[in-house]
């Protein structure tokens, strides 16, 4: 009975089958209901709070107690289940399988198998009904302008928000599995004939290619399907806007979602992709491209300005005014450590804050940041602990650190920072310029799904003007280079 | 839809435009330092017009490897341009050291700035030639652009001085300075082997037309005029009786284009980008060299046994750069347009293979 792979035509032994592989009785959240059903016997298999029990009484159970005792009698054995389907049951989406994982992996999922005596084969109807969270805000891509609704943890509910921005008949969901022992259902949406499908064909193989025991969330997920584990940047793209989403699709992207998660992926990605925010698309052109400048300047802030202060201290001290350069050596003279340890021991504690601000409940978050950052810094400059010119170098990167738009790419930025920092100490803008060049190799040698990361500025490839610069609405007419291309370019 | 056969086209196309890019940028960085190494010493405020002949000479080699290209030689020829190329490579790596210690890293001691630099030029290579060449791609023309701003915004003051005497010492020496300059057009073999990304390009792309010989030519003496005037500068900011003052080869590729060198961000800056453009090259050489040795040895790893030979060997040279000093090196620059000459016929002569 345990090693089953299909269903038999014996009612008593595929009930057996299923308890064996559900544990019942002994799990008491396996329901298994035997009922007769016109001439035949038949059982219904679900879990209890997964399903929508009213909608199966309603629909699937008194229709089929309802029937005559004679009806199906004339019915051949193996079709009885499909007599059931069209003439008693009435819920929509169904499918008619006999392979027993299959049924095990769709009832855990929230559906319910109907099988009947003398028949070998299930009928697995969607009947899910279980608790979910409804459709929020966006928790960490807040936008000035454009649409406030978020995804939410139900995979179904997320394609619906997709489907409901994306009418288009091209849209194509395919559902794929992740994970060996605990399987996870993911989503994989794309336009038919502008995605490439080789990229489909990619992902679908990395997804299902997983070894592991599970893969449960969409992080978890972006790191299968990733092509450099070792980068410091994420490789897709993550958004839990759908009308972002919608603009992947609409580019030729790949929306990845997963049950569970309440974000989508989109892949393949450029590292231009990770600068942009949904708001740059719904402001007018030159407002968008404003604040994209900013943003930039506020991210080199945050990488280079405390790798500079340090460089500039340590080896170039020509390049300060003579008068600014003794004031900074005065306050620093107070201080007991090296500048190096200085200023990494004030750079952590700034991520410290902000990570401490970010995982205490609600209010005392905000009032973290506030006591940590009024009370410590200004306790650390009075007790000589740290310049004050330090303590601005710091404030004004961590500043820029909250205008990247990711928050994998803003960790990974983080990372950069205490390299360069440590490189300007160590070496001055020489070793800070070394590395730069190391990291930028790195970085176009670097792809996302086989397409080049920093495409379509080096190589070249044909693109719409919106890479730093957002040109107006008229001029961004191509797909994306990754989509298929229709006019023959 | 378009056939598969044009998007392939167009990868291939922009893998050989990053390729050639590359190659105009490595050889106006080498132009510097040729100048600044081994024509300056000779022909004195007028290298640069020695250098003017490597004009032609990079134009005929561009249009030489482009007929080569993608043509399957000896591995003699593939070894001796593996040589080529990491002479290039240390040549580059030597110059970046030299110049670090003079102008960067005045206080730092010497095995330190020649570690970091070794580590910093292995570490791009090892993103393979892909990555260095799409960079180079990226800055091609924002880095001759903005190194040729900074100099010539804060120095005409300084031209009447350097300029003259036009011919520097004589016409004997310009001929024998031009001569020496002729080898730094070698980077130009890296033309000669197929960019690795063309591996992605598609199935077909073996029989896509590669970029016209014009826009090689056109990419190499973008680069070159670039490096010439980079060296003009070099020239006219020092004159013509101290320039044999300035001894020490990292003392003669500082372009002292301010009045006040030391207090100067522009200055600052400038130095960064002609060590960005000194990295370019010698990491660009090194991952062409790894490039001519997997041609060599196919059955070679990419992750990658032709690195880590290129790693010791330039390890290996730069212990006897320190134990012999530039001297060695410069002097053998020269002997460079040796195999510069015979590669190209050595590639010539064999028959097409599939790129």
């Amino acid at each position: 009975v345990e090693d089953a792979v299909t269903l038999c035509p014996v009612l008593a032994r595929n009930i057996e089958v299923f308890r064996s592989r559900f544990g019942a009785p002994t799990n008491a959240d396996v329901i298994i209901r035997r009922f007769q059903s016109g001439a035949f016997e038949s059982a219904i298999i679900a879990v209890d709070g997964m399903v929508n029990t009213q909608q199966i009484n309603e629909n699937i159970l008194k229709p089929c107690m309802d029937l005559p005792t004679a009806a199906g009698e004339d019915e051949k054995r193996e079709d009885r289940v499909a007599f059931l389907m069209g003439h008693a049951v009435s819920v929509l989406p169904m499918k008619m399988k006999n392979n027993v994982d299959e049924i095990v992996s769709d009832v855990l999922g929230g559906q319910c198998a109907l099988i009947s005596e003398g028949c070998g084969m299930a009928c697995v109807m969607d009947t899910r009904g279980f608790e979910k969270r409804t459709i929020g805000k966006p928790e960490v891509e807040h936008v000035v302008l454009g649409p406030h609704e978020s995804f939410s943890e139900s995979i179904r509910t997320n394609i619906t928000l997709l489907r409901r921005i994306v009418q288009r008949e091209e849209l194509t969901t395919e559902f794929v599995t992740a994970g060996g022992a605990m399987k996870t259902r993911c989503a994989l949406l794309y336009l038919r004939g502008t995605a490439d499908e080789t990229m489909v064909e990619r992902i679908r193989a990395r997804i299902e290619g997983c070894t592991y025991d599970f893969a449960l969330t969409s992080g978890e997920v972006e790191q299968l399907i990733e092509e450099h584990p070792l980068a410091l940047i994420p490789q897709c793209v993550r958004t839990e806007r759908p009308d972002r989403a919608a603009s992947f699709l609409a580019e030729g992207q790949v929306v990845v979602l997963t049950d569970g998660s309440p974000a989508a992926l989109g892949a393949p990605a450029t590292i231009f992709h990770q600068l942009h925010t949904p708001d740059d698309a719904s402001m007018r052109w030159q407002y968008g491209t404003f604040l994209r400048f900013v943003r930039l300047a506020g991210m080199l802030i945050h990488v280079f300005l405390p790798g500079l202060y340090l460089s500039v201290l340590r080896f170039h001290q020509e390049l300060l005014s003579p008068m600014l350069l003794t004031s900074v050596y005065e306050t620093s003279a107070r201080v007991p450590i090296p500048v190096y340890l200085e200023a990494l021991l004030m750079t952590l504690a700034f991520d410290l804050i902000n990570e401490a601000g970010l995982r205490a409940p609600g209010a005392m978050g905000n009032a973290l940041g506030i006591v940590s950052g009024l009370i410590l810094g200004q306790s650390a400059v009075s007790a000589d602990i740290v310049s004050p010119l330090l303590l601005i170098v710091v404030a004004a990167s961590g500043l820029g650190g909250f205008c990247v738009p990711g928050y994998a790419m803003s960790i990974g930025l983080k990372i950069v920072q205490l390299m360069f920092l440590t490189a300007g100490a160590m070496g001055g803008l020489y070793a800070m310029s070394l590395l730069l060049i190391v990291l930028l190799c790195a970085l176009c040698s670097m792809r996302s799904l086989g397409s080049p990361l920093t495409a379509p500025v080096a190589p070249g490839r044909r693109g719409n003007p919106d890479i730093l610069l957002r040109l107006p609405m008229k001029y961004q007419k191509a797909r994306a280079f990754f989509a298929k291309q229709s006019d023959g370019h | 839809l378009p056939n598969n056969r044009t998007v392939t086209e167009r990868r291939v196309q922009e893998s050989w435009r990053s390729r050639a890019c590359a190659a105009g940028l490595c050889v106006g960085a080498q132009v510097f330092l040729f100048g600044t190494g081994i024509a300056m010493p000779i022909a004195l405020n007028s290298a640069w017009l020695a250098a003017l002949a490597v004009l032609p000479a990079a134009a005929c080699l561009a249009a030489a490897c482009r007929k080569s290209a993608g043509k399957a030689p000896s591995r003699a020829a593939y070894a001796l341009l593996f040589l080529t190329l990491m002479l290039n490579a240390v040549f580059a790596v030597s110059a970046l050291i030299g110049f670090a210690e003079q102008t960067l890293l005045e206080q730092t001691p010497a095995l330190w700035s020649v570690t970091v630099t070794v580590c910093a030029v292995a570490l791009c290579a090892l993103s393979g030639g892909e990555g260095v060449s799409r960079l180079c791609f990226a800055l091609r023309w924002l880095l001759p652009v903005l190194i040729v701003l900074l100099v010539f915004f804060s120095m005409p003051m300084k031209i009447p001085d350097g300029l003259f005497p036009l011919m520097g010492p004589g016409a004997a020496q310009l001929g024998m300075a031009a001569l020496c300059m002729l080898g730094a057009s070698s980077p130009v073999l890296m033309l000669l082997l197929p960019p690795p990304d063309l591996a992605f390009a598609g199935e077909d792309a073996a029989a896509c037309q590669l970029p016209s010989k014009a826009f090689f030519i056109r990419r190499v003496l973008l680069g070159t005029g670039a490096g010439i005037l980079l060296l003009f500068a070099a020239c006219v900011c020092t004159t013509y009786e101290s320039i044999g003052e300035s001894a020490a080869w990292g003392m003669r590729l500082r372009i002292v284009a301010s009045d006040q060198p030391h207090e100067g961000i522009p200055q600052t800056i400038l130095i960064i980008l002609q060590m960005t453009a000194m990295v370019l090259l010698a990491s660009s050489m090194l991952c062409a060299a790894e490039e001519a040795l997997l041609q060599i040895k196919g059955n070679l790893k990419r992750m990658r046994l032709g690195l880590l030979l290129s790693g010791i060997f330039l390890f290996l040279t730069l212990i006897l750069l320190t134990a012999f000093g530039f001297e060695i090196l410069l002097a053998a620059a020269p002997v460079l347009i040796v195999p510069t000459a015979v590669v190209p016929a050595l590639f010539g002569k064999r028959k097409d293979v599939p790129r």
